[in-house]
């Protein structure tokens, strides 16, 4: 079933090392797998077996010393080992992000929580009108050009689509105006809806303390929630009843302090009562006027946008959804019609062009690789390289508004893969000559009849062959991508020109959205909310300092999630935290995950959190994957002897004897072990385990595990007593509960 | 005071300055008893003050209020206790003069009976504060003067007796040289702390010999060979050899790390150790290695720990009795099997319901237990204080909660 989930990311036959000076650890020793969409992949393991470097690839942030050996990262069709640092900062944070171990050297420690939180937001929001603006005036640019050639070409109808075109920027701009007052003045109230909830909830507890600032924010977001479509007659109602609700809760200052003077002068009576249920009335009256208001229809603005700058006159008066029919109609009338008809042509036109030229690349690809599978110089690649590109880049549609990252990618991930082969060659060259030289010296002082205390390294040899394989991965990829879109070639023009003015839409509210300083903040305290940080207005203003671990922790993953993204990596998210707060942010990111549907990568040596979290789990040891399956697989029937050995050296609530730790410590891979990595801690090793490496075994579908235990030859070993009495266990109480 | 006791907390409150009149009650009102011999767990999530209850019974803070007794003696005691008395004192005096005079001319007589009994309850609580003084700043050196005396009354007698004059010196000699070391002896020396971070507790530019022996030199041994001798038996009690002792900590892993970090707390054979989250900052294989060592080192040598901790799985293995602390104050405090069994209060039912199980079909089914002391508990009238609900098992709770509590307990045992 799984394999018709869609993959976000496919790591295949990933190798990295670190150079130091005692010589290249080998960190990841080839490890395969797949992540699906919406699904969590957990990968365990001790410390430095490899599962944060694996993910740091993932992420693009290898440290300086690490060699990317060779392998392969999919996501998005690109191959993340290749693509240039450019296209990774589109990538970084936006798509894939990532939330550290330790959250106090992931937050500045000098700046503003609220600030750290809202300056991604407001860079990008910078940066987004920039590029919105220059992406909305190229498209519009480019329909122009298009509608010219697709229709005749007379400077009559030239003068028109040129008119057309500066309509549709002046009115759209206009409509944005009222689109943003519209949309402030609904979150404002949808803000204010949280909070009252909050207070009511305080009012009937008697909770005084920080009561008067909670009622004034309610007070200043419910005056912010006032527009023509949102909060309109009852305005006045609303600032009456927030003013009555502020001067009331003034009063338990006052009260006390007029308690303690009667206290002082002696003449102590019973306490004067504040007046709650007054303003627990306020509340719910404005409570109920905002959630009628929130439940309104939206009026159609782009269709107002244009009867205002171009109809002249002020508004109809009537109820929203007639309101936007008469809009709408007026609208098709006078504009839109004639400009889908003209665009629609030029959008086909160009479709057609496209088609054509992607033909013609795919030839020109199929020659190429047959040129790069034989041998070639630097000269002629770079010779292949300049035609490749040409032909990839004439085949772009313009007007493709689901952008294809592979074509788009293709030029930089080439030339990386041609650079990574060359580099591959000088490396293998130097490195021969290092071992012949070294073993020469050896053998010298063999000959002499010393007897040396050292072993020659062996060669560390970029795999040629693999190297050029993944070089023409990247071209049969985006073959096989053109191939198959050529074959079902399903062109809708309409679609497809609507889906342009949209675009456009879009970009166009991309210039329009400035993110100030203000909505930043509310987005920002909103966020940290969500993730469950109490009193977010003050905590906002707070430095990282002044948060416990798991609030730091939280405030990370706010900063993680502000970007939306598409993969979540958790790199030991949990460890430094305590179980209440570890169960909270587990539930939050499970939350998130299910709302936004993420692909989660979590790391974590904790099998409980594990557990609680993953759909399928892969288990590591010196930098190779030794048992992977859904986490049933992994926690009812393990296979691999480490996996028992890691089950089984973690107490549970039933365990009196003593744990079973596991002795020693993991292998220095500056020289991996020649067999299984886990044979010297391992108390079921066979001769074979130190002298093999063992190949991944089937168990089932989705439970895979590498021990020579599985081979069919192999004597038939159960998995340790503690582990069955465990599950076995676990088994009866969760029958039990089920049973109750 | 019973013998088997060694450490008793008496309303500890740890109050820290958080700018002009704001004070944050880090620990508040917690009391407990540690017997010898006995693991005592204290759990509760981070900022709860389970660590600061902690450095407070070893004196790394001075507390504010309350009294710890090690060993019987009174160690730290705070005075702010009495302060509020003084002042709760003056105010009542005031009130009931103020009464007086409500009803005419005051009874002189009347009056000067008042004013007795205030002075009485003012002094006695100023006794009180001097005495608690006294006590925190002398303990150690009444200690070492007590043990000087043991080391007088043990020579005297053989002194007297002796008649040689080349003996009787030799035995002075000896004499002097104990009563220097226990003049330099702390009854906090019984104390010993094993702390979180392994790699920030070692410093980096001292061997492990250095690290290890520095209590001793501290405690006045001047014997290389003793030292060299001590060093070696606490390496070996916890698993290392005598070549590590050259070594310096960055050349060892994690687990190797805290076992120096226990050797160091070990070497001056402590009763009580105060173990702050020794494996949270270690991984699996190597928690259960060092978990298994200090059970090991328990049963060998008898020590009573209070073991910190926020894995609640770590604590039930490893502790006899768990105190749950929540925001400053104890909660809950039971065996701890009871305590598992049985969790009374909300706050310890919503901790145990976080627990995560190696079960991904429980896991997918379990529903946290949220707490909120606002929603929970209303003790606008009915005041809050430990009671005993069952034998050894204290809550924290009001009356009405209290009748609950009881009510449901001998429900469960009928079933």
């Amino acid at each position: 079933m799984q394999e018709n989930r869609e993959v976000k990311l496919a790591v295949n036959n990933l190798k990295i090392s670190f150079r130091t000076d005692g010589g290249n650890v080998q960190a990841v020793r080839d490890i395969s797998f797949k992540l699906y969409k919406g699904e969590t992949l957990a990968i365990v393991g001790e410390s430095g077996s490899g599962k944060s470097v694996t993910t740091r690839a993932v992420m693009g942030i290898l440290a300086g010393n690490a060699i990317k050996e060779g392998g392969e990262i999919i996501y998005d069709g690109q191959d993340l080992m290749k693509i240039s640092e450019e296209d990774f900062h589109k990538l970084r944070g936006d798509k894939i992000a990532m939330i550290f171990q330790d959250p106090m050297s992931s937050l500045n420690p000098i700046m503003r929580v609220g600030k750290q939180l809202t300056e991604a937001m407001r860079i990008k929001g910078k940066n987004n009108q920039k590029t919105s603006r220059r992406q909305f005036n190229a498209m519009l640019a480019a329909i122009n050009a298009a509608m010219d050639e697709a229709g005749e070409k007379d400077a009559a109808s030239a003068a028109a689509h040129k008119k057309m075109c500066a309509d549709f920027n002046r009115f759209e701009y206009k409509h944005l105006e009222l689109e943003n007052a519209y949309n402030r003045a609904k979150e404002a109230a949808e803000y204010a809806l949280e909070e009252i909830d909050d207070v009511i909830f305080r009012l009937e507890k008697k909770a005084v303390k920080g009561l008067r600032a909670d009622v004034k924010e309610v007070a200043k977001f419910a005056a912010a929630s006032v527009n023509k479509y949102v909060v309109d007659e009852e305005a006045a109602e609303i600032a009456e009843l927030s003013k009555r609700a502020v001067n009331l809760v003034r009063e338990p200052i006052a009260l006390k302090a007029v308690n303690l003077l009667k206290v002082l002068v002696g003449r102590a009576e019973g306490d004067e009562e504040f007046d709650f249920e007054a303003v627990k009335a306020a509340m719910e009256r404005i409570k109920d006027i905002l959630s009628a208001a929130v439940k309104k229809p939206m009026p159609n603005f782009f269709a107002m946008g244009y009867y205002v700058t171009f109809g002249g006159e002020s508004l109809p008066d009537m109820e929203v959804e007639e309101l936007n029919k008469f809009l709408r109609q007026y609208l098709d009338e006078h504009f839109m019609l004639a400009f889908i008809e003209a665009a629609g042509k030029g959008v086909k036109l160009s479709h057609e062009r496209a088609v054509q030229a992607r033909r013609a690349a795919v030839d020109v690809m199929i020659q190429k690789i047959e040129a790069f599978r034989g041998e070639f110089d630097k000269k002629q690649a770079a010779e292949l390289y300049r035609e490749l590109v040409a032909a990839v880049k004439n085949s772009i549609d313009k007007f493709e508004v689901v952008k294809d990252n592979l074509s788009y990618t293709f030029a930089s991930s080439l030339k990386s893969a041609i650079d990574q082969y060359f580099g591959g060659i000088a490396r293998n060259a130097a490195e021969e000559e290092r071992f012949a030289r070294q073993t020469a010296k050896y053998e010298k002082l063999v000959a002499v009849g010393k007897k040396p205390q050292y072993e020659v390294a062996e060669r560390n040899l970029v795999d040629l062959p693999m190297a050029k394989q993944s070089l023409v991965n990247v071209i049969e990829r985006l073959k096989a991508s053109y191939v198959s879109r050529l074959g079902n070639d399903s062109f809708d023009e309409n679609a497809a020109t609507i889906a342009v003015i949209d675009y456009l839409k879009e970009k166009a509210s991309g210039v329009a959205h400035k993110v100030t300083h203000s909505m930043a903040k509310t987005r920002a305290i909103k966020l940290l909310k969500e993730v469950g940080i109490s009193e977010p207005a003050r905590r906002y203003r707070q430095y990282p300092f002044e948060f416990s671990g798991g609030m730091r922790q939280r405030i990370v993953i706010a900063i993680a999630l502000s970007a939306d993204p598409d993969i979540l990596i958790c790199d030991e998210p949990t460890t430094a935290l305590d179980v209440t707060i570890q169960s909270q942010i587990l539930e939050l990111i499970n939350k998130v995950k299910v709302e936004r549907d993420l692909s989660v990568i979590f790391i974590t040596h904790d099998l409980g959190v594990v557990a609680n979290m993953a759909d399928r789990v892969a288990v590591m040891y010196a930098g190779k994957i030794v048992e992977i399956g859904t986490a049933e697989d992994i926690f009812y029937s393990p296979a691999h002897p480490y996996t028992w050995a890691l089950l089984s050296s973690m107490p549970d609530l039933e365990t009196k004897e003593t744990l079973e730790a596991i002795p020693g410590t993991p292998p220095n891979m500056i020289y991996p072990p020649k067999g299984d990595a886990f044979a010297e801690r391992n108390k079921y090793a066979m001769k074979i385990d130190f002298e093999q490496q063992p190949p991944m075994f089937k168990i089932t579908d989705t439970h895979y595990a590498a021990t020579w235990l599985l081979h069919p030859d192999a004597p038939k070993v159960e998995m340790p007593a503690v582990i069955r009495e465990r599950i076995e266990r676990l088994r009866k109480a969760r029958r039990a509960s089920d049973g109750r | 005071m019973e013998d088997n006791t060694l450490l008793k907390v008496e309303h500890l409150c740890q109050y820290f300055k958080m700018g002009p009149g704001q004070e944050l009650k880090a620990v508040d009102d917690v009391s407990f008893e540690i017997k010898k011999g006995e693991v005592f767990g204290l759990v509760g999530e981070s900022g709860c003050g389970k660590t600061t209850t902690g450095r407070s019974i070893i004196r790394l803070y001075d507390i504010t209020s309350g009294s710890v007794y090690f060993k019987g003696q009174r160690i730290c005691a705070g005075v702010r206790s009495y302060k509020e008395e003084i002042k709760r004192a003056s105010a009542d005096y005031r009130a009931a003069v103020a009464e007086l005079k409500k009803s005419g001319e005051p009874d002189p007589q009347k009056l000067e009976e008042l004013q007795k009994a205030y002075r009485q309850r003012v002094d006695e609580q100023n006794d009180n504060i001097k005495k608690a003084r006294y006590d925190h700043k002398n303990c150690n050196r009444l200690y070492a003067e007590s043990e000087m005396a043991k080391v007088r009354e043990e020579y005297e007698p053989l002194l007297a007796a002796e008649s040689d004059e080349v003996k009787r010196a030799a035995l002075e000699k000896d004499m002097n040289e104990k009563l220097r070391l226990a003049r330099k002896d702390r009854i906090m020396n019984g104390m010993q702390m094993i702390f979180q971070d392994p790699i920030a507790s070692l410093n980096p530019r001292m061997t492990v010999r250095e690290i290890i022996a520095e209590g001793l030199i501290i405690r006045g041994i001047r014997d290389k060979k003793y030292i060299d001798e001590q060093v070696y038996r606490v390496l070996n009690l916890v698993g290392l050899v005598e070549e590590h002792a050259g070594r310096y900590p960055h050349e060892f892993s994690g687990g190797q790390r805290q076992r120096i970090g226990i050797a160091r707390a070990l070497i001056l054979n402590p009763d009580l150790i105060i173990a702050d989250e020794p494996v949270s900052a270690l991984d699996v294989s190597i928690q259960a290695q060092v978990i298994n060592l200090l059970n090991g080192l328990r049963r060998q040598l008898g020590l009573t720990i209070l073991f910190i901790a926020h894995d609640l799985s770590v604590v039930k293995y490893f502790s006899d009795r768990i105190g749950v602390m929540y925001f400053g104050k104890m909660v809950e405090l039971a065996p701890s099997d009871e305590l598992f069994a049985h969790p009374l209060h909300p706050y310890t039912r919503s901790l145990l319901s976080a627990i995560p199980y190696p079960d991904p079909e429980y896991e997918k089914g379990r529903k946290r237990i949220t707490y909120n002391a606002l929603a929970e508990h209303d003790y606008s009238v009915d005041k809050p204080s430990m009671r005993e609900v069952a034998p050894g098992h204290l809550v924290y709770c009001n009356q009405a909660e209290f009748e609950r509590y009881t009510a449901s307990l001998a429900g469960d045992g009928a079933q």
